[in-house]
């Protein structure tokens, strides 16, 4: 995708959104509320019309060809509630000009509804309405997946399910998926590249730890000290310069964040302070960090 | 047309039959039939004994199968089964926008335009089996309670009338297709079922009205609201009426017209909208 562009009445969703995902990987776009995650999604989807820019998938331009290649849920999914998830099935397997009986029996079963795919849609759990949009979205083995917010409404099992389901069909069905999430623990636990938008436009796009280690610049690390021992511990930091104490870490120990500064001068300075270091873990930056560093507490606009 | 369209029809055939406002339009068609031929049956039985100048008045009007079928096909074109054939057209698709299945059709491979064809003709088919029912339940129904057209009705045509009534039948399915065409293109604009129903009222009440206006014109002498007075929405969707006298070709194209125009501007709208 390459500089794209919509506006709402005078306000950009989206500018100059650049924007790529390599096949084979499971991309997580992550944005705060009103980023314009959706917008950017639809736009992928032709759902919207772009005020400018260009999105190729496949190497196709064409916005009908592009979809052949493309399973997508956007949002909360929609079905018509009266018939059965087997006869929605059937409708998205029509327009999408493939998926047989087969193929709709192997996605309902991909998402455990098989055995309810008779009964009436309007009688699902959200979660079911859920798990029933992604096996509308695997039909006819799509080589991209385009998932927003794909465990909306999932219970924890559930979520679990999606995420090894998800890497799975990356894996074993060496599909390409593109998701949107809210959960960061999630994304990071289950994809391998990531993109963060903030107010239209991307702030950052690579691999967690590549992103963390290229954005932070900082080095984390744990510090076990005796409780007595930790307002001397903290005349040592002043002293040294380039350590940020950030809180608390695991079992008590103290997480500190080093500019400038290698753990094992940290290590030297307080024992020679004299203060017994228990335990000293450098920590990788996380996600969550990483996207409060990067985005703004001010909301967007879609 | 993308080559899944016979599938994309079928699915809309499955919806369009299963939903409340189809469901319904057939319904009411075969009950409308079925009340209109009840009601002639007890009014030509109030006929017996009775006379008019000393002569009996029995015999001085024919109920037969095909007066049936004509007031069958009178109270089909009023306003219940045109109704609920919108209702239905509103539902395809104002519906699905507003509840928005039409987002998931929508990220199909397939042009926006092939979804309103699908949806069309899946309503076409519901036009058309509301119109056979209606015509075969007056018919039969009307020809076991009045027995076959009477001696009278066929002096000139003899069964041909019902023939010609069968013609008027099939010229009311022709208005049903330009009632789906303009609902289908409100639908675009208006996307909400409610908002399509609203529309077309208003949209009768300034059909009626320009009506009136060229028909007061063409009364006072001005030659050229005498033809434009059939241009008017109500009074080109009424070619069925020709069954008992002439068919009128102007009318066909003008309601032709009506529905090609309709398609038209319904399928350009909707490849240019945002489906939410």
């Amino acid at each position: 995708m390459a500089g794209l562009c919509r506006r709402y009445g005078g306000r950009a969703a989206v500018h100059g959104l650049d924007l790529r995902v390599e096949r084979g990987d499971l991309y997580g776009f992550l944005g705060p509320n009103g980023a314009g995650k959706t917008t950017a999604i639809r736009a992928i989807l032709g759902l919207i019309q772009r005020d400018s820019g260009q999105v190729e998938v496949f190497g196709e331009r064409h916005p009908v060809r592009q979809r052949e290649e493309i399973g997508a849920l956007v949002e909360t999914p929609t079905f018509s509630e009266w018939l059965s998830g087997r006869n929605n099935l059937r409708i998205a397997a029509a327009y999408a000009g493939r998926g047989s009986e087969a193929d709709i029996d192997e996605a309902l079963e991909r998402v455990g509804l098989r055995e309810r795919a008779g009964e009436r849609v309007g009688g699902y759990s959200l979660g079911m309405k859920q798990r029933l949009g992604i096996a509308r979205a695997l039909l006819g083995k799509p080589r991209l997946l385009v998932l927003d917010e794909p465990t909306n409404g999932l219970d924890p099992r559930g979520m679990k399910e999606v995420r090894d389901l998800l890497k799975e069909l990356v894996r074993r069905d060496r599909l390409t998926v593109f998701v949107s999430s809210h959960l960061l623990a999630e994304v990071e636990a289950m994809c391998n590249r990531v993109g963060i938008l903030d107010r239209g436009q991307l702030k950052a796009e690579g691999s967690v730890a590549e992103l963390v280690k290229r954005l932070g610049g900082a080095t984390h690390v744990e510090v076990g000290v005796a409780t007595t021992d930790r307002p001397r511990a903290l005349g040592v930091f002043e002293k040294l310069g380039g350590v940020e104490a950030m809180g608390e870490g695991e079992d008590g120990r103290m997480l500190l964040s080093l500019r400038g500064l290698e753990p094992a001068a940290l290590n030297r300075a307080l024992v020679e302070g004299g203060i017994d270091v228990g335990a000293l873990v450098p920590r990788a930056g996380t996600l969550e960090e990483l996207f409060l560093s990067v985005t703004s507490s001010e909301p967007g606009v879609a | 047309m993308p080559r899944q369209f016979s599938s994309m029809v079928k699915v809309e055939l499955l919806k369009v039959f299963t939903r409340g406002s189809g469901i319904g339009t057939l319904v009411v068609s075969a009950l409308v039939a079925a009340f209109v031929t009840l009601l002639t049956w007890k009014v030509s039985g109030w006929q017996d004994g009775m006379s008019f100048n000393g002569q009996p008045v029995r015999g001085l009007f024919a109920f037969d199968v095909v007066t049936v079928g004509a007031w069958v096909l009178y109270a089909r074109s009023l306003v219940v089964i045109p109704f609920l054939l919108l209702l239905a057209t509103a539902s395809a698709v104002a519906g699905e926008h507003a509840d928005r299945t039409l987002r998931e059709l929508a990220v199909r491979p397939v042009p926006r335009w092939s979804i309103l064809a699908a949806k069309s003709v899946a309503l076409a088919v519901l036009s058309a089996c509301s119109v056979a029912i209606t015509f075969t339940v007056a018919i039969s129904l009307g020809w076991v309670l009045l027995g076959p057209p009477a001696i009278d009705q066929a002096i000139a045509e003899g069964d041909q009338s019902l023939a010609r009534l069968a013609l008027g039948y099939a010229a009311s399915f022709f208005s049903d297709l330009a009632l789906v065409a303009i609902g289908m293109a409100l639908s675009v604009f208006v996307r909400s079922v409610g908002g399509v129903v609203v529309s077309i009222i208003l949209l009768l009440i300034a059909d009626r009205v320009l009506w009136a206006i060229l028909a007061l014109a063409g009364f006072l002498g001005v030659e050229v609201a005498r033809d434009l007075v059939q241009w008017t929405l109500v009074a080109a969707m009424g070619c069925w009426k020709g069954w008992d006298g002439e068919f009128l070709p102007s009318q066909f194209a003008i309601v032709g017209l009506l529905t090609a125009l309709a398609w038209g501007v319904a399928g350009l709208r909707f490849g240019r909208v945002d489906v939410p």
